[in-house]
């Protein structure tokens, strides 16, 4: 079986002649979690959008199982590839949240008992379903996490095989954020493959299989996780070490490799360096 | 304005007689009773139109403040009517301000002149009034589709509402964050600093707007917007809906006989 998504030799340059993605290949298999990475304007939300067709190939070839995007079958396409974008301002605007939820499954042409169903799922998902007659698209009905997860909802309501998120995390509190960790970690279980661009390192490192990383339009290098604690390339994109892993550089007496990325990561990895005795000290002078 | 909202169905999906009424129908049915309306000549006609629109208005449940508030465009105009029409208008006169060189002369017909046009009008908006309110947006649209209105003039309503919010809340960020850095905002709007400043804000609303006015289509196409109107609303013009609508005819043609005399109505009231 081919991959779910393939980029292949992919270049686009906006009409203004900014030259956004330069030749850009890569593969993502169904049931990954990828994200991909990249300092400002590195061509990130460009390249999401042409994953469902907004933006088509100028250059090159975007495949959804095996199929490349044209202008004939970018419809059919995009109910495969779902797409949240970065403000949800952007994309909520019916008069209720219900409505908007079922903008998209009413695009799809599915008959009102199905699309109903699909609306209570998506919404019960989000954990929005008690507010779903209100109006999201103006700044005093909804909070900014609120909209977030309606214009989730939305696209979990098309029931899309993979889920593209641009900075999903942005100007989320931190309970914001942890219920969409939630979120995505509930349509993993459910066998959907997810992409998300981010600026969010440590979530990166926590939450991905596999990382990207975009610099001007090019992919500098793509992998599993460790990549984001590789000195030079971290550098080079503009990136940082991981939280945890930075704690771990400090100290260069604590030789830990691979460097810890994760919470749990370290914390094993402290566990291992602790002999028996002292641990339980340590907790004893904490509690 | 921070506070200030606008819901756009809020009372569309109440119960009434008017709420049933099948779109588009009542589309096509208000809009002859429009025309009709819009076309009355005396203060009789007049009248009994603004009697049955607003015998409708009462029928379709609607609060009545709210209709009132939104009628509330309407005075000025009056004003501006009843001050200027009857100086214009030659006729008997009503009383006249000498002015030197020239009289002024308020003319009794030109008060009915202007009262028959503001009469017309605030029928106009109620019948306007009384389908805009009893209908969900996207079902107007969806409605104005099935009737033939092209598929471009609907999608013109349609992003110009869309982005009527959009720009709306633009602006309320822009002035918010322009109040932030102290800018007060027109002591004086001919103050020099006051009006390059707007000008500059309206530029920045353009460009903004624009850009976000893509970002929004793009989200519309993601979701599998494909430039047509659908609704879960399955519609069906039922007999009662075909009775309605032939009511309201009937009421128009009335107040059309009416206005042009018919049944001796022009002698009874001379
Ligand atoms: N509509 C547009 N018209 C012209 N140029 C654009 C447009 N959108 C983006 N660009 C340019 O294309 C390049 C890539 O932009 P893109 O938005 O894809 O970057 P990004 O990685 O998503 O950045 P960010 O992290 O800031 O969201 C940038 O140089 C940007 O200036
Ligand atoms: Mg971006």
């Amino acid at each position: 079986m081919g991959a779910l998504l393939e980029v292949e030799d992919l270049y686009f340059r906006y009409h203004d002649g900014t030259p956004a993605l330069n030749g850009i290949s890569l593969s993502i298999d169904r049931g990954e979690k990828v994200a991909i990475l990249g300092p400002n304007g590195a061509g990130k939300s460009t390249l999401l959008l042409h994953f469902n067709g907004i933006y088509l190939a100028q250059q090159g070839k975007v495949r959804v199982a095996g199929e490349e995007i044209t202008r004939d079958n970018e419809t059919r396409l995009r109910e495969k590839v779902g797409m949240v974008f970065q403000d949800p301002d952007d994309q909520v605007f019916s008069p209720t949240v219900w409505d908007d939820v079922a903008f998209g499954p009413l695009n799809q042409g599915l008959d009102r008992k199905e699309i109903e169903e699909r609306v209570f799922q998506a919404l019960q998902a989000v954990d929005m379903w008690d507010l779903r007659s209100r109006a999201p698209h103006h700044l005093s009905h909804l909070s900014y996490g609120q909209k977030k997860r309606v214009a989730i909802a939305g696209v979990i309501a098309m029931n899309p095989e993979v889920i593209v998120l641009d900075e999903p995390t942005a100007f989320l509190d931190p309970a914001g954020q942890e219920s969409l960790m939630e979120i995505l970690a509930e349509l993993y279980q459910r066998g959907k493959t997810i992409i998300i661009a981010t600026h969010d390192v440590d979530m990166a490192a926590e939450w991905a299989d596999k990382v990207i990383i975009l610099k001007g339009g090019k992919i500098l290098a793509q992998g599993d996780t460790m990549l984001l604690v590789q000195d030079t390339l971290v550098k080079d994109a503009g990136l940082r070490f991981p939280v945890v892993s930075q704690v771990f550089q400090r100290i260069p007496s604590l030789v830990v490799r691979p460097l810890p990325r994760t919470v749990d990561e370290a914390a094993n990895a402290i566990a291992t360096l602790l002999p028996d005795r002292k641990e339980k000290d340590n907790h004893r002078i904490v509690s | 304005m921070e506070q200030a909202h606008i819901h756009l169905d809020e009372f569309a999906r109440l119960k009434s007689l008017f709420h049933q009424f099948d779109p588009r129908v009542k589309i096509v049915c208000c809009l002859i009773l429009l025309v009709i309306v819009v076309s009355l000549r005396t203060l009789a006609g007049l009248l009994f139109a603004l009697l049955f629109t607003s015998l409708m208005i009462f029928g379709s449940h609607l609060p009545l403040g709210r209709i009132l508030k939104r009628l509330g465009f309407v005075v000025p105009m009056l004003v501006a009517l009843c001050l200027f029409l009857p100086f214009a208008r030659p006729g008997t006169p009503v009383f006249k301000v000498p002015l030197g060189l020239f009289t002024l002369t308020y003319s009794w017909d030109g008060l009915q002149a202007s009262a028959i046009f503001f009469l017309r009008l605030l029928c106009g908006a109620l019948i306007v009034i009384l389908v805009t309110f009893t209908t969900p947006f996207h079902v107007l649209l969806r409605s104005l589709a099935d009737l033939q209105v092209p598929l471009i003039f609907i999608q013109l309503i349609q992003f110009t509402l869309r982005y009527f919010f959009v720009l709306y809340d633009e602006v309320i960020r822009m002035f918010r964050a322009r109040r932030a850095r102290n800018f007060k905002p027109a002591r004086n709007f001919w103050c020099g600093r006051t009006f390059s400043t707007l000008g500059g804000l309206l530029g920045l609303l353009f460009i903004r707007s624009y850009e976000r006015g893509e970002r929004v289509y793009h989200a519309m196409l993601a979701r599998g917007f494909q430039g047509e109107i659908r609704v879960l609303e399955q519609f069906q013009v039922y007999p009662r809906d075909l009775l309605l609508g032939m009511s309201l005819i009937v009421l128009g043609v009335l107040s059309l006989i009416i206005d042009r005399g018919g049944w001796g109505w022009a002698h009874f009231l001379r």
